[in-house]
């Protein structure tokens, strides 16, 4: 069952004064956040916040695809290799 | 059975494709198929289309020695291959694991603005900072996760017990320049991100 819209997304406080503060003063510095279970919010896309998996920050560049998600989805907590392979990239 | 050849490239084309290794990992034996000495293999990337176009294709075990695959055919999501030398099942079983490699040579320069990630992999790490306090490191690992392609950069700094791996996004928005005939990426990272996005072995 879904979230009921009345309630909105959810999002630590504490996360949310920072990146709007970040976000109207134009600076550009990595935010640390251990809020896993925040959702990703449209003030956030562009911004690297270094989200943390139990052992190590990693750094997601949020992207406007990203918003609505949470952050704990693009900070995998356990490792798995794929191998390069002949696959392609692009710098997004 | 033929000796592998080492990573070194040769370049007989473009100063990117030499840095090229001579082979290319594109899949995996995952164990051994029937009991007429074939393989089943696990492909990674466009597996496909190097076998339609004909490439050579090699299995490297374990130990490093290469032999050739005579043919290849297509089941479910993995392949079925045919190994020279190699007619009954334990021979086959001694290949679990093999590694499947192309020649470099067989696979087209990418288009503008693209690249392999394997080519990725051993490129210099410098900021955009200028003087020569700039190099950062070097490409260790492409990671993908969830939120895009991550470079592991190894730090350069004298050689201490624990050696600091940095976590770069690989985007656009941070990527100053990329020149794979040099090797060299050029960052212009955001403040604090090495700070935070450091770990150690």
């Amino acid at each position: 069952m879904s979230r009921s819209l009345r309630k909105g997304f959810f999002i630590d406080h504490h996360l949310y004064d920072k990146v709007v503060a970040q976000s109207e003063g134009g600076s550009n510095r990595v935010i640390r956040t251990w809020s896993r279970r925040s959702t990703i919010v449209p003030e956030m896309v562009g911004q690297t916040i270094a989200v943390h998996n139990g052992q190590k920050f990693i750094p997601v560049f949020v992207s406007e695809n990203m918003v609505g998600h949470k952050l704990g989805e693009f900070a995998q907590t356990r490792t798995f290799r794929t191998h390069a392979g002949d696959r392609r990239g692009r710098a997004r | 059975m033929v000796p592998s050849t080492g990573e070194a490239g040769v370049g007989s084309g473009s100063a990117r494709q030499a840095r090229w290794p001579l082979r290319i990992a594109v899949g995996r034996v995952v164990k051994p198929h029937g009991v007429r000495g074939e393989v089943s293999i696990e492909p990674w990337g466009e597996l496909g289309a190097h076998v339609r176009s004909g490439a050579e294709l090699w299995l490297k075990d374990r130990r490093g020695s290469a032999r050739r695959l005579l043919g290849v055919r297509g089941a479910k999501d993995r392949l079925i291959g045919t190994v020279e030398d190699c007619a009954d099942r334990d021979l086959a079983e001694s290949l679990r694991g093999a590694v499947l490699e192309i020649p470099s040579t067989t696979l087209e320069v990418p288009a503008e603005g693209e690249f392999y990630l394997f080519e990725l992999e051993g490129c210099e790490v410098r900021t955009a900072s200028p003087g020569p306090d700039n190099f950062l490191g070097s490409v260790r690992q492409v990671v993908e996760d969830g939120g895009g392609l991550l470079l592991e950069i190894t730090a350069s700094a004298v050689a201490t017990e624990a050696q600091a791996v940095y976590l770069v996004p690989f985007v656009s928005a941070y990527l100053e320049s990329m020149d794979f005939d040099q090797g060299v990426l050029v960052f212009d990272l955001p403040e604090g991100l090495l700070d935070t996005c450091v770990s150690t072995f």
